[in-house]
């Protein structure tokens, strides 16, 4: 499965990956694979022989000896995967024109309505900022930008009910020449 | 059956005695037969649980959303009472009284939160004729204003927090004099309200103004009531709450303490008792204003009494908080260390039974203090497991639990209204359980919860377990250093989990690579790979995983 996927959520990790057959017989023990990892400027890649148990757990085989599991359930967009024993959700980054977006708008987390819009666009914003406030199961939830940006869409408007899902809010790169 | 004797002072009210000696019944014991609880969740299947034990119809009401919940597995009858939302449901008086009409219910148990302490639903469900399962309306509405109550306590000499209750009026200029008078650093919080909200605490004076027009905004969104007061805040305090519980006869004791320190945003999720600093001593003094407390409003029902403590040893001094008139999140920790069933007692007490004959001689007082109404053994921590993103700001997360199990173990307890397989949605408190562990001594019970959580298998919504079993390994929390400034002062940027292993990268990228073994999936026409779900190979995958991974 190549893509890039996030894990943690927004301000989360994010990493490309990809994985190619290596030619070679093919084993009865499994897939030899080569698998690229690629983490923000770095890419390590690793060759594992891969097989499933019986219960279609995920069985890694390293070339140093090394045998590990993991499990990975798909949930509709979402990837469950389970592995040092911790679970973690993955979501697929979504591929816009061929190209990976990496500025996905920030949606609105569950039913409930806009109740303060602090920003407008072109504002500056850093990481962590609060944008939009939504209300909802009678609290204010508060929206926080993922990054240092400017805001380059706005779609919240202060009062309108919201579905999950909704886009709200985009941030964007700061432009190159003013980027510190 | 002799009533207690008193000796010295007086005892409280003691049952009254007919010539015989025999227990004189001045309240006439009540029929229930058929209990309706306007609750969901998880407090619903434990009240249906009780129900259950003592031979008690039980009748749920729920909304749409909740068709198929656990709380309606739980009971032995079920009535349909709306759209998904609260307000369209559980908290509408007409259509809970109706569903008890139509099923014959005798008695209403509330739970906690939604109208349990809501004095017009009780005056309405005595009024329809049905037995109310909790305290008399007057002590709901004397209890309900913060104000109101922190004035009580005074009368009843009740230590209070030192501050404001907006006497002088609610306007900036009084409440900033107030302020001054208390001193800063002061809590502003909203008069009608709990759970954090309307609650805003400032450092300084120059913050002043902006706060206090925020809390007032907010109480008055959450609760219909912008009135807001002040309370001096004080430095790294416990929150310790007592366990009270009264009789039609007059009668309240005390069932010991909890601590319930660790929270986030004011949200409790560790509690435990026996409080890790309360000394006999204390638990007696405590326990002897709380009681003072519960008969100043002539409690009945289970109760708690709020408190914060602040200091240490023989310097620790506490203060009235709050009085919630109703049966708590956390009742299961005091259940395990008094062996007492809290949800049988309220109902043999809304029957008319008194403590006494319930709990046997009571304890008796003295000036300092009085014991709990039974021995407290052991030790139990709780936890409560949310279904939120702690890397999201903690945001109510939403789906489907496909994997939610807890293998058995000795000295744990689990309370939750969800199943494996059930919908998580977005109406409701995210609340998914309670996980409760016993032990001899702290250091057991927290080894067994740990233990616990390690073996706790979650999938399928975000949850704040891995920070339950941080905090439950913290050499702070062992050592008992619980505050209420701990999640805090230990994650001052917030929760954030570690780093995902290369691992997880690994599988997300080979997993549509490496065909999928097993009968059911190869080749068929369900599983991976095909679209369609396969819920049974799902399970197998996932439970061999948790299983096969650690």
């Amino acid at each position: 499965m190549s893509g890039v996927f996030r894990i943690g959520g927004l301000g989360g990790h994010e990493a490309k990956v990809s994985a190619e057959r290596v030619t070679g017989p093919v084993n009865d023990a499994g897939v030899e694979l080569l698998v690229h990892v690629g983490h923000g400027a770095g890419e390590r890649a690793t060759e594992v022989l891969v097989s499933r148990d019986p219960d279609d757990t995920l069985v890694f085989r390293f070339p140093d000896g090394r045998v590990e599991r993991a499990v990975v359930v798909r949930d509709g967009k979402r990837r469950w995967v389970v592995a040092g024993g911790r679970v973690h959700l993955a979501t697929e980054v979504v591929q816009k024109k061929g190209q990976v977006d990496l500025n996905p708008s920030l949606e609105a987390p569950m039913p409930g309505k806009v109740a303060r819009v602090l920003v407008k666009v072109g504002d500056r914003v850093t990481k962590g900022q609060t944008l939009i406030t939504v209300e909802a199961m009678k609290m204010e939830h508060a929206l926080k930008s993922p990054k240092d940006g400017v805001v380059e869409l706005l779609t919240a408007v202060e009062g309108a009910l919201v579905a999950p899902g909704t886009p709200l809010v985009k941030v964007g790169d700061l432009p190159a020449e003013v980027a510190q | 059956m002799s009533a207690p004797q008193s000796q010295g002072l007086p005892n409280g009210p003691v049952e009254p005695v007919g010539p015989d000696g025999a227990a004189e019944t001045v309240v006439s014991k009540t029929k229930i037969k058929k209990v309706l609880i306007a609750n969901r969740g998880e407090i619903a299947v434990r009240v249906a649980t009780t129900l259950r034990a003592m031979g008690i119809r039980s009748v749920a009401v729920y909304s749409e959303a909740d068709a198929s919940a656990a709380h309606v597995r739980a009971c032995d009858e079920a009535v349909c009472i709306g759209p998904p939302a609260p307000r369209e449901s559980y908290l509408v008086v007409d259509k809970i009284l109706a569903a008890a009409k139509a099923t014959g219910a005798d008695a209403i148990h509330p739970g906690y939160g939604f109208l349990s302490e809501n004095a017009a639903f009780a005056e309405a469900v005595s009024a329809a004729g049905l037995t109310w399962i909790g305290p008399p309306p007057s002590a709901i509405v004397a209890m309900g204003s913060k104000i109101a109550s922190r004035e009580k306590m005074i009368a009843a000499n009740v230590p209070v927090v030192p501050g404001y209750n907006a006497e002088e009026g609610q306007d900036l200029r009084s409440l900033t004099a107030a302020a001054r008078r208390i001193g800063f650093p002061v809590l502003v919080k909203a008069t009608a309200g709990g759970g954090g909200k309307g609650m805003r605490s400032v450092q300084s004076e120059d913050e002043f103004a902006e706060n206090v027009a925020l809390a007032q905004r907010e109480a008055l969104a959450a609760f219909g009531d912008g009135t807001v007061y002040l309370e001096k805040l004080l430095v790294r305090p416990r929150h310790v709450e007592i366990q009270i519980f009264g009789d039609r006869f007059g009668n309240v004791v005390h069932l010991g303490e909890r601590e319930c320190s660790i929270q986030r945003r004011h949200q409790k999720v560790y509690e435990e008792s026996p409080s890790p600093v309360l000394s006999e001593r204390l638990r007696r003094a405590m326990g002897l204003a709380a009681v003072r407390a519960g008969e100043a409003v002539d409690y009945v029902g289970a109760g708690t009494v709020e408190f914060m403590l602040v200091g240490h040893g023989e310097e620790a001094s506490f203060f009235f908080l709050e009085m919630n008139t109703r049966l708590q999140v956390e009742h299961p920790v005091t259940e395990l260390v008094t062996g007492l069933d809290l949800v049988r007692l309220q109902v043999e007490v809304a029957k008319g039974r008194s403590l006494t004959e319930l709990l046997g001689a009571l304890p008796v007082r003295d000036e300092h203090g009085v014991d709990p109404a039974v021995p407290l053994r052991g030790h139990a921590i709780e936890v409560r497991l949310y279904a939120e993103d702690p890397q999201n700001g903690f945001m109510p997360s939403t789906g489907t639990l496909l994997r939610y199990r807890l293998p058995h173990q000795p000295g744990v307890r689990l309370d939750t209204g969800f199943a494996e397989g059930d919908e998580v949605s977005v109406f409701y408190d995210p609340m998914l359980a309670k996980l409760i562990a016993y032990g001899d001594t702290r250091e057991h019970a927290t080894r067994r919860l740990v233990g616990a959580l390690e073996r706790w298998e979650v999938l399928g919504v975000t949850t704040n377990l891995e920070l339950l079993r941080e905090i439950g390994v913290h050499p702070a929390f062992i050592r008992g250093e619980t505050h209420t400034g701990f999640i805090a002062e230990h994650w001052p940027d917030g929760f954030v989990a570690q780093a995902p292993p290369e691992l997880a990268w690994l599988a997300l990228a080979v997993e549509g690579l490496v065909p999928s073994k097993g009968g059911h999936a190869a080749g068929s026409a369900s599983g991976p790979g095909t679209g369609k779900p396969d819920p049974v190979a799902t399970w197998r995958r996932v439970g061999a995983a948790f299983g096969g991974v650690r």
